[in-house]
């Protein structure tokens, strides 16, 4: 728990960091997804989407049925995102034998950790890491060949989104805290998406969101979040 | 990212998992659990009335989605799938198959509604999610001394999922820090911001009284599940009595703060749960089955890996109460006598005597059957330590005779040949 919390103290720092002004928020290794301009296919791993009020006392209570709506709003918007793109939409399959799922729930499991290492360790802020500096170089391992061999599939995307609304209670203390020009955190929309070459398992694109706005739980809002998202995505 | 979100996430499983068992010794708890010292005896009558303040779960319900605890259920379905390959899991299938059994003859018909985990944890512990996947910690395997015993423990955790006791205990921690905030913006207001401790301290003090009604009821529904489905219900106590000599004899430094304590202490858990298990018998008039046999047949194969796993803890007074209190049993001693040897080798304090009583401990181990082939190469370690390299050698050649191929052979054979 402690270790946790001081992590998430410091991803909140680099988010912090982010918020102020407009950084460029894109670390990327590539700019086109093929070299000889062929289509090349995108498998959409399962998308990790979180939605909640935030409670007057500023715990976070996930909303089921907000949750499950957001979901199938990402994954839309992502599909259609990647369309334009003329890149190609893969769906991703659970394999069928326990063992391989399993190795795809781990690789879930570390792109998570690498996720949020990336949004630590990599963003210009206290927390950034001298070797990471100049140039952007972290991967998932050739593990994530698997994933390829499997949907066929050039590249993995992740998408990460969590969003928060202020139930009354939390727009009180809002208020209250303004009027003593203590600023009280409202709701919020955070996310972070990367793209990883399965032939090398390595990150090749990565990308942070965090706004005082947005709607995750309607079609139109949601699709313009996962635009900003993905933004300077490679052709 | 938002802190105070994720930070709750955490807060959340901690909150809704810590429905759990104990209060001991958790000061090195994993980071999934909120470790909870023990509690004062306030409340010995909530025997009588323990608080259901909503319906029991049914079989095959789930919550409304548009609900708080459909929430609390997807957050824990994410935390399951993640369990599911976590790497200090016990997979071993006949294993998992022994516990699930348990949790199944004392479910019932909410046998399929439950999936219970083992976790690989040198703690006296198991808990309970809302949407019920349980997890058994495998300090509590080896702690427990019969299937009796561990099925109190397994039927507690089912009381909890019952009466749905993570959701309540959610609400009232949502409704505390709702309270929180208005109570420290208010103050700030007012200029006293100090104030605010003294209302976080009450306002947790009310969430633990909360929890230790929960354990309360828990215990009652655990020890009752017991007895119907044919368990002598008089081991529940036991299992408190054991946990008091463990730690009493281990010394374990014990803070009772009224405010901070989530569960009953122990002695009164021990007394309540005794006093009822007497009333059931005299009730029904049949002690029930302890099936001693049947839970050391389902740990033999684990026993030695356990016992490595609480050594490894280093709480070397503890560890030695623990393996005392498993020598008055007489199964399987020379495991037990050989790692007596290694809490004593590895403390080493000279004072104690360490080292003397390490090689009686090991000398012990080998007058008895099937010692662990380690004994040798641990004598052969001390003595190498001790400065008698004949003796350490004898007793490590006799080590790799036995396991030629262990990862340490290269290293062990070296310290058998003479230094020029």
């Amino acid at each position: 728990m402690r270790l946790r919390i001081s992590k998430v103290a410091v991803i909140s720092l680099a988010t912090a960091v982010l918020l102020q002004g407009c950084v460029n928020t894109t670390h990327q290794k590539i700019t086109r997804l093929s070299a000889d301009g062929r289509t090349s296919k995108v498998v959409l791993m399962p998308v990790d989407v979180t939605l909640g009020h935030l409670t007057t006392g500023g715990a976070f209570e996930i909303q089921a049925e907000w949750t499950a709506r957001g979901e199938a709003n990402v994954r839309k918007s992502v599909s259609a995102f990647l369309e334009k793109q003329n890149a190609g939409f893969v769906e991703y399959r659970k394999p069928t034998e326990a063992e391989r799922d399993a190795l795809h729930t781990q690789l879930v499991k570390l792109h998570r950790v690498v996720g949020a290492s990336i949004l630590t360790f990599q963003y210009q802020g206290p927390a950034q890491l001298p070797t990471k500096k100049d140039g952007f170089d972290w991967s998932l391992g050739p593990d994530m060949k698997d994933i390829g061999r499997l949907s066929e599939a050039d590249y993995a995307l992740f998408v990460h989104m969590k969003d928060s609304y202020a139930t009354a209670g939390r727009v009180a203390i809002m208020i209250i805290a303004a009027l003593l020009n203590a600023p009280v955190q409202g709701g919020q929309q955070v996310g972070f998406a990367s793209l990883v070459d399965l032939k090398s398992g390595d990150v090749v694109w990565f990308n942070a969101l965090v706004r005082g706005e947005g709607d995750l739980r309607e079609e139109a809002p949601a699709a313009s979040a996962v635009e900003m998202l993905l933004a300077n995505f490679p052709k | 990212m938002n802190r105070t979100a994720v930070a709750a996430l955490g807060l959340a499983v901690a909150v809704a998992l810590a429905a759990c068992k104990t209060g001991g010794d958790f000061a090195e708890g994993p980071v999934t659990t909120a470790a909870a010292p023990a509690a004062s005896a306030i409340g010995l009558e909530a025997e009588a009335s323990a608080p259901t303040p909503l319906p029991d779960i049914r079989i095959g319900e789930r919550p409304d989605p548009a609900s708080d605890e459909a929430g609390l259920w997807l957050l824990f379905d994410r935390v399951e799938t993640q369990s599911r390959t976590a790497g200090n899991r016990i997979t071993d299938p006949e294993l998992n198959a022994y516990i699930q059994g348990i949790a199944c003859r004392l479910a019932g018909p909410y046998c399929g509604e439950m999936r219970v985990y083992i976790a690989q944890v040198p703690q006296f512990n198991a808990s309970m999610a809302s949407n019920g996947m349980m997890t058994v910690w495998s300090g509590l395997l080896l702690r427990t001394r019969n299937e009796a015993q561990l099925a109190a423990v397994i039927g507690h955790e089912i009381g909890h999922y019952l009466r749905r006791h993570g959701i309540q205990r959610w609400r009232s921690m949502v409704n505390a820090s709702g309270f929180l905030s208005f109570f420290s913006a208010g103050m700030a207001i007012a200029g006293i911001p100090g104030v605010a401790d003294l209302a976080a301290i009450a306002t947790m003090g009310g969430l633990s009284s909360f929890s230790r009604d929960h354990e309360r009821e828990a215990d009652l529904i655990g020890v009752e599940r017991m007895a119907e489905t044919g368990y002598d219900p008089r081991e529940a106590a036991r299992i408190w009595e054991l946990l008091i000599q463990e730690n009493e004899k281990g010394e374990v430094d014990r803070s009772y703060s009224f405010f901070l304590s989530s569960h009953p202490r122990e002695s009164e858990r021990q007394e309540t749960l005794s006093r009822r298990a007497n009333l059931i018998i005299a009730r029904t008039g049949k002690a029930g089955d302890l099936g001693t046999e049947r839970h050391r047949r389902a740990i033999e194969r684990h026993r030695f890996a356990l016992l490595l796993d609480e050594v490894r803890t280093r709480h070397f007074k503890k560890n030695l109460a623990l393996v005392e209190s498993l020598l008055e049993d007489g199964w399987r001693p020379a495991e037990l006598h050989f790692f007596k040897g290694e809490i004593f080798r590895l403390r080493d304090d000279a004072d104690s005597n360490d080292r003397e009583n390490a090689l009686a401990a090991y000398g012990e181990a080998l007058r008895h059957p099937d010692p662990p082939e380690q004994t040798y190469r641990s004598i052969g370690l001390l003595n190498h330590r001790m400065g008698k390299p004949e003796a350490a050698a004898a007793a490590l050649r006799r080590y790799l005779d036995r396991r030629p191929d262990a990862p340490d052979a290269a290293f062990l054979k070296s310290l058998t040949e003479p230094t020029s």
